[in-house]
């Protein structure tokens, strides 16, 4: 499955995205479907009964459990800000099993690099490519990478990531929430708006869920 | 605690008068975000402290404290005998390009934070949008 997860800033995206991936790579069906139907209760007054699936895992034991894997997408500048937000995330996923690929450019390359983290071989990398829940954060990151930080040449990040999700067992992608702010912004950043919006949309429409974080709590967008 | 949640000018407030009538609206929390920000606090932790100074005053939340519950009463709830309900208003600020100013960057990072705590804590979370309530919890 390929998963979109969008959201403001401080909005718990990132939590939210890494809970998903823990649940899906544990075959935490209940876990797992908690996390993505919460919303659908979601009746417009009437308070809704407390729904307690409990932590049953009956698949546990029958399914094999997924590799996690974390596309990291920051160039680590040396600034105090950006060694703070990474640090943070660093916590965040600390202790859950994530591998963690640097991979700010260039996202076509990260198929292989799974391939060989994983530790697979020309015989048996599909077998180890289809166990593996992929997250990614974020693609604003990764986009103004491609902008910015480059001679120029843009490397494709839709299409890469639509065949990887066709490969891996889940790929979830981090989106930001940029669009809403009414303000006017110098042509060059309403053009990085323009581009990066397109790029959401594409990939919004090639993944099989979209939800956005408000709050913590995911709301149902696809 | 009941969270209602919406960008600017969404239908909070009117919402909020239509469906909690009685309850205790508190709706200024990223100006006191801003403050706090500006004495050097963590928001975070402010808002957790202001949410156990809280306990007892209103429902949802265990524990009576009757010289709060008597605050409560004075600041015009129709109910003496029970408690009302606390109802927070917080706009939604995060969905915007990142600010250039830091300390911009840090108060909408810290508005975001907030809400998640209150999300967490609430017995109820309420999205508004074009005047449309979703219930998110």
């Amino acid at each position: 499955m390929y998963y979109l997860i969008t959201g403001g800033a401080g909005s718990g995206k990132s939590e939210y995205a890494e809970a998903l991936a823990v649940a899906l790579a544990g075959n935490e069906d209940a876990e797992t479907q908690k996390l993505l139907t919460e919303v659908e209760n979601s009746g417009v007054i009437e308070p809704t009964v407390e729904d307690n699936p409990g932590r049953e895992r009956p698949f546990k034991g029958e399914k094999k459990r997924g590799e996690l894997y974390y596309i990291a997408t920051m160039f680590p500048y040396e600034d105090l800000e950006t060694k703070k937000r990474i640090e943070r995330h660093r916590l965040l996923r600390a202790g859950k099993g994530f591998v963690t690929i640097e991979r700010p450019l260039d996202i076509g390359r990260v198929t292989g690099e799974i391939i060989e983290k994983a530790g697979g071989d020309c015989f048996h990398e599909e077998n180890r490519l289809s166990d593996a829940v992929v997250l990614l954060e974020d693609l604003t990151n990764l986009y103004a990478n491609e902008c910015y930080e480059t001679d120029g040449h843009i490397h494709e990040i839709a299409a890469p990531l639509r065949e990887l999700s066709a490969n891996v067992k889940d790929l979830i992608v981090v989106a930001n929430e940029l669009y809403s702010d009414g303000r006017e912004y110098p042509e060059e950043t309403e053009k990085f708006l323009r581009n990066l919006g397109e790029l959401n949309r594409e990939m919004a429409g090639d993944a099989d869920r979209v939800i956005e974080v408000v709050a913590g709590l995911p709301v149902n967008i696809k | 605690m009941i969270l209602v949640l919406g960008g600017m000018c969404q239908g909070k407030h009117s919402f909020c008068k239509k469906e909690f009538p009685t309850a205790v609206l508190i709706d200024d929390f990223e100006y006191k975000i801003r403050e706090q920000l500006k004495q050097g606090k963590d928001p975070v932790k402010e808002a957790e402290r202001w949410l156990e100074d809280n306990t007892g005053s209103f429902t949802d939340i265990t524990g009576v404290s009757s010289d709060k519950a008597d605050r409560i009463k004075d600041m015009g709830s129709d109910s003496v005998a029970e408690k009302p309900e606390l109802v927070i208003i917080m706009r939604e600020v995060g969905s915007g390009v990142v600010p250039m100013d830091r300390e911009e960057r840090e108060w909408r990072e810290a508005v975001g934070r907030v809400s998640c705590l209150f999300a967490e804590r609430a017995a109820r979370v309420y999205r508004l949008l074009a005047g449309i309530p979703q219930r998110l919890k």
